[in-house]
């Protein structure tokens, strides 16, 4: 029998978009670890590049959360996802502070996202313990992944805007690239939490706004990578 | 053999010797990233060349607008500090702090020379 939904991109499928997005993640998190061989020319302090680092590789690990049906990895799925969101947001905020309010980043901030990227995972099992049914987990683990999001990209557009605007040469285009992918972070986010709460969005629309999420994230990785090397030659 | 990051900051070094109440001076891509720096504090280095390059790009913007040409140089100042920056280069610029107590004729003459080794390095 066809499967009718799923021929109208109506329910989550593992098709193209999840290739796609693994691809894009996980070439982003490579490129990530190149530059960061060329940190001694864009010496913005060692925390935010691992906060990079970080926002690639637990979103690569996400992605390839999509490979499994089972209720149970959605639900940690959605962890590595809310980590993402945090160390994305985190690592914007703190070159925004650097660069643009020239602030030191304090202890206090330093801690913040690490007792952030704590409570979810207490949440979590404190669900599991507490015998809520693995379906109505994998909702609220749902539902809070797309509202961290949706406030990690507000403030990640936010800051990407005021360093795109006092920055010159290709670091506009690295911010105006990171900038668009937290708009589209909104937009699927936005999207999957209204089709949580009551009204259905078809998938597909979902899938298109996660994967040029992708597409803007590699992109400017590669805009950033690009960058350092060519300097570094030019100065070796 | 020298690299080319050690030969920028010695032609940098030259011109601070060469030009008395220099505060600090560096060899920026237009992008803002440095190719060579005099400054010490790490987190200044960075402001230093991402506003230095940024003010020169918005400046050589105005100037094509009003002149129809390129912008060779900027120079501005405040109530103590003066800023001269120039073209070294195809990607690079020449940024010079100085104090007040300088010599603008003979600090543009020096910083223009340097940016001539700089090309020529």
């Amino acid at each position: 029998m066809i499967d009718v939904s799923f021929l109208n991109g109506v329910e989550e499928t593992i098709g193209l978009h999840v290739i796609l997005s693994n691809i894009f993640w996980w070439v982003s998190l490579f490129l990530v670890i190149s530059a960061y061989r060329n940190r001694h020319i864009w010496n913005i302090g060692e925390l935010p590049w691992t906060f990079l680092f970080m926002t690639f590789f637990f979103f690569g690990i996400r992605e390839l959360g999509h490979l499994t049906k089972s209720p149970i990895l959605d639900s940690v799925r959605y962890i590595f996802g809310i980590w993402s969101a945090i160390f994305m947001t985190f690592a914007m905020i703190f070159i925004f502070m650097r660069l643009y309010m020239r602030k030191t980043i304090s202890r206090s901030m330093i801690i913040l996202p690490f007792t952030l990227i704590f409570l979810f995972p207490i949440i979590l099992i404190y669900n599991i313990f507490s015998g809520t049914r693995i379906e109505d987990i994998k909702y609220i683990m749902s539902n809070t992944e797309n509202i961290v999001w949706i406030i990690g990209s507000s403030i990640t557009i936010y800051t990407t805007y005021m360093l795109g605007i006092k920055s010159t040469g290709g670091f506009i285009n690295f911010y105006m690239f990171f900038h668009f992918a937290a708009i589209f972070a909104i937009l699927w986010k936005f999207l999957g939490l209204i089709d949580n709460i009551s009204c259905p969005v078809p998938y597909s629309i979902r899938e298109i706004m996660e994967t040029m999420f992708g597409v803007f994230a590699i992109l400017s990785m590669i805009v950033l990578r690009r960058m350092l090397m060519k300097l570094s030659k030019q100065i070796s | 053999m020298a690299t080319k990051a050690e030969l920028y900051l010695f032609a940098l070094s030259e011109l601070e010797n060469s030009t008395g109440d220099i505060i600090s001076t560096a060899i920026v891509t237009h992008d803002g990233l440095i190719m060579a720096c005099t400054r010490s504090d790490i987190k200044q280095k960075e402001i230093f060349a991402a506003y230095g390059a940024a003010t020169f790009k918005r400046a050589g913007e105005t100037m094509e607008e009003i002149s129809g040409e390129n912008i060779d140089m900027l120079l501005y100042e405040s109530k103590n500090h003066m800023v001269v920056t120039v073209r070294a280069g195809e990607p690079a610029l020449l940024i010079a702090l100085t104090g007040k107590n300088v010599q603008m004729g003979l600090v543009i003459m020096n910083v223009q020379k340097t940016a001539q080794k700089i090309k020529e390095i």
